[in-house]
């Protein structure tokens, strides 16, 4: 028996492949992108905590530059940070903080400080979620920023559990993670980040990241508190404050680099296997020989 | 962190089931075939059919979890270009391998294919099983957010919660596969002599009993060195109560059962111990997707 084709389903058999292969080639044909792009000298922007006076005339300017719009937000009643946390329209947020006690009997004698911080994205100069991105939809550029790709992303949100500060979010409308990008836009146009250039008491500076290291190194020097300046590996926004990091909810970081912490834990998960293994081994001889021992017992 | 933001929720958690389930059940039943030939070949059958079954299950569930799937289906092969970067990327190229070798193993089985060739197969199979079982775990331990996976026992308490639930569910089936598919070789035959398929059992007994002790010794040192605010799982949670349910239906009941076939059990009571024995598998099983879940949850709320 044969079986007869009209030329519509003929049209509609042989179109069928046509259609799929230029899409499932669509998700390749992109190229494989360098991790790390080559792009002038590394750029950073250095906050000085003691100079910041909360205005939030950065997170107003981050939202107009990157046009995200505003988002219904809630008065905690426990601080006064408000957006509390980031999201995929919140790329920046400021941590308002009373530290201290205020001494009624001693007015003005600096009990009672009040600080505040503007957080985003760092920008790790060794990214841990360009280092565990599966697609590279996030990429280092060598100058500094952090970028993503909206089309490369498949939503696996590894980068959203790698990052120590959980920066990026998951857009739920672009189907994609977003973050901060240093304003890599601006930069390319020879302009400072859109929140340096609002910022008026100069809390934020922008400036190479040779340049912030050594004026991390002299704070350190001074007695202050520094962040970001080795954290993971160095990040390309360097803090210094006067009250410790830690009461603005920054984790406790180590300098080693994502990739130095993956290694770490590959060589400790081998070396536990090798003395599980070994503990085995001795605990299987042992078992062996008491059954030997019994039945040699129960033989005679 | 709030559960209700969680990034990886019990979809994830299901995905890791049955991914370490699928290699754990791969690696015990091609065991059985290299070391212990046709006496198990039930086991090694039921094994690798459930293995390939799992790991199918286990990609629906990962695919389910990509929040971009549903408008770039394709995009997912994007997954495959960062060898050997980044460890999603090592993972999907070795879960694409695995679940070949399962299918090709399953169809030498299925259609009576040359044994050394299935053996062969195995043995690379055991590789890739191990790998991806313990690929489930250091997903998360590479994770550096979330400061109370980054621990090296992590994985191996996968890698042993994987061969314990493929041991046991590798068992359990042989039962299943007799009643509802009896013409799929050789189950009923098996199931119909219930004094060698008890055998089987009491003989794989200590292999659980073994396997649920160190899976014991290795959550509680996680416990005891485990980094972040584990209080959280030990006190005052939902998660906490999930915790002590895993401890008790994953980890005590079947220990208690494994003590009480090996040592007080008449040996003559095939029937009682095969009953014992399923009602330990389902226990066991139960509680292989409980401690993925509070490994999961707990990872993200101590962020």
């Amino acid at each position: 028996m044969t079986m007869k084709m009209t030329r519509k389903e003929f049209l509609k058999t042989a179109a069928t492949p046509m259609i799929i292969a230029p899409l499932a080639l669509e998700g390749l044909a992109k190229g494989t992108r360098s991790p790390v792009q080559e792009l002038g000298k590394q750029k950073a922007v250095l906050v000085d905590v003691r100079r910041c006076i909360g205005c939030k005339g950065c997170q107003v300017a981050c939202k107009a530059w990157n046009k995200l719009p505003a988002e219904q937000t809630k008065v905690t009643g426990t601080e006064y940070t408000n957006p509390t946390y980031f999201s995929p329209i919140t790329w920046k947020v400021v941590h308002f903080k009373e530290i201290g006690e205020y001494d009624s009997a001693q007015p003005g004698t600096g009990g009672l400080k009040w600080r505040m911080l503007a957080d985003n994205c760092k920008h790790c100069v060794e990214p841990s979620c360009v280092s565990v991105c599966p697609t590279g939809a996030l990429w280092k550029r060598s100058d500094g920023p952090v970028l993503y790709d909206i089309n490369r992303c498949i939503g696996c949100g590894y980068c959203e559990m790698a990052c120590p500060w959980g920066i990026p979010q998951f857009d739920e409308e672009l189907h994609s993670i977003r973050k901060c990008t240093m304003c890599f836009d601006r930069i390319d146009q020879g302009l400072e980040p859109a929140c340096v250039a609002t910022c008026p008491t100069d809390t934020l500076q922008f400036m190479t990241r040779e340049e912030a290291e050594r004026k991390a190194q002299e704070a350190e020097a001074e007695g202050l508190y520094t962040y970001g300046y080795s954290e993971i590996g160095g990040t390309s926004w360097i803090y210094i404050s006067d009250v410790p990091f830690s009461e603005f909810g920054l984790p406790e970081l180590s300098s080693v680099t994502h990739k130095g912490f993956q290694n770490n834990l590959l060589t400790r998960f081998a070396a536990v296997g090798l003395l599980g293994g070994a503990a085995l081994l001795v605990f299987k001889t042992y078992a062996d020989r008491r059954v030997t021992i019994s039945q040699e017992g129960g033989g005679e | 962190m709030t559960v209700s933001e969680l990034v990886w929720g019990p979809i994830m958690a299901g995905y890791l089931f049955f991914g370490g389930l699928a290699g754990g059940a791969y690696v015990v039943s091609a065991l059985a075939d290299l070391f212990k030939g046709e006496d198990y070949e039930a086991m090694s059958k039921s094994g690798t059919y459930v293995s390939f079954c799992s790991i199918l299950v286990g990609l629906v569930l990962l695919v389910l979890d990509l929040k971009r799937f549903q408008v770039a289906p394709l995009g997912i092969l994007n997954a495959y270009r960062r060898f050997p970067d980044s460890i999603l990327t090592v993972g999907t190229w070795t879960i694409t391998g695995f679940t070949a070798v399962s299918l090709v193993t399953s169809v030498l089985w299925l259609f009576k294919g040359n044994a050394l060739a299935r053996k062969i197969v195995e043995v690379v199979g055991i590789l890739l099983g191990l790998t991806t079982t313990a690929y489930t775990g250091l997903l998360l331990a590479f994770a550096r957010g979330a400061t109370f996976w980054a621990s090296p026992l992590l994985p191996w308490t996968f890698v042993v919660s994987g061969t314990l639930t493929g041991l046991s569910v590798s068992l359990f089936m042989i039962p299943v596969f007799a009643v509802f598919m009896p013409r799929l070789k050789p189950f009923l035959e098996l199931y119909n002599e219930k004094s060698r398929f008890a055998g089987m059992v009491g003989q794989s007994q200590k292999y659980v009993a073994v396997l649920l002790v160190i899976e014991l010794v290795l959550v509680l040192i996680e416990l005891a060195t485990g980094q972040g605010h584990v209080e959280v799982l030990l006190t005052g949670s939902i998660l906490s109560l999930i915790f002590y349910a895993y401890l008790m239906i994953g980890l005590v009941a079947p220990l208690g059962i494994s003590f009480y076939t090996t040592r007080m059990m008449p040996t003559t009571k095939d029937d009682s111990l095969i009953l014992f024995s399923m009602g330990q598998y389902v226990l066991i099983l139960t509680g292989g997707l409980l401690l993925r879940y509070v490994i999961l949850t707990a990872g993200q709320i101590l962020h």
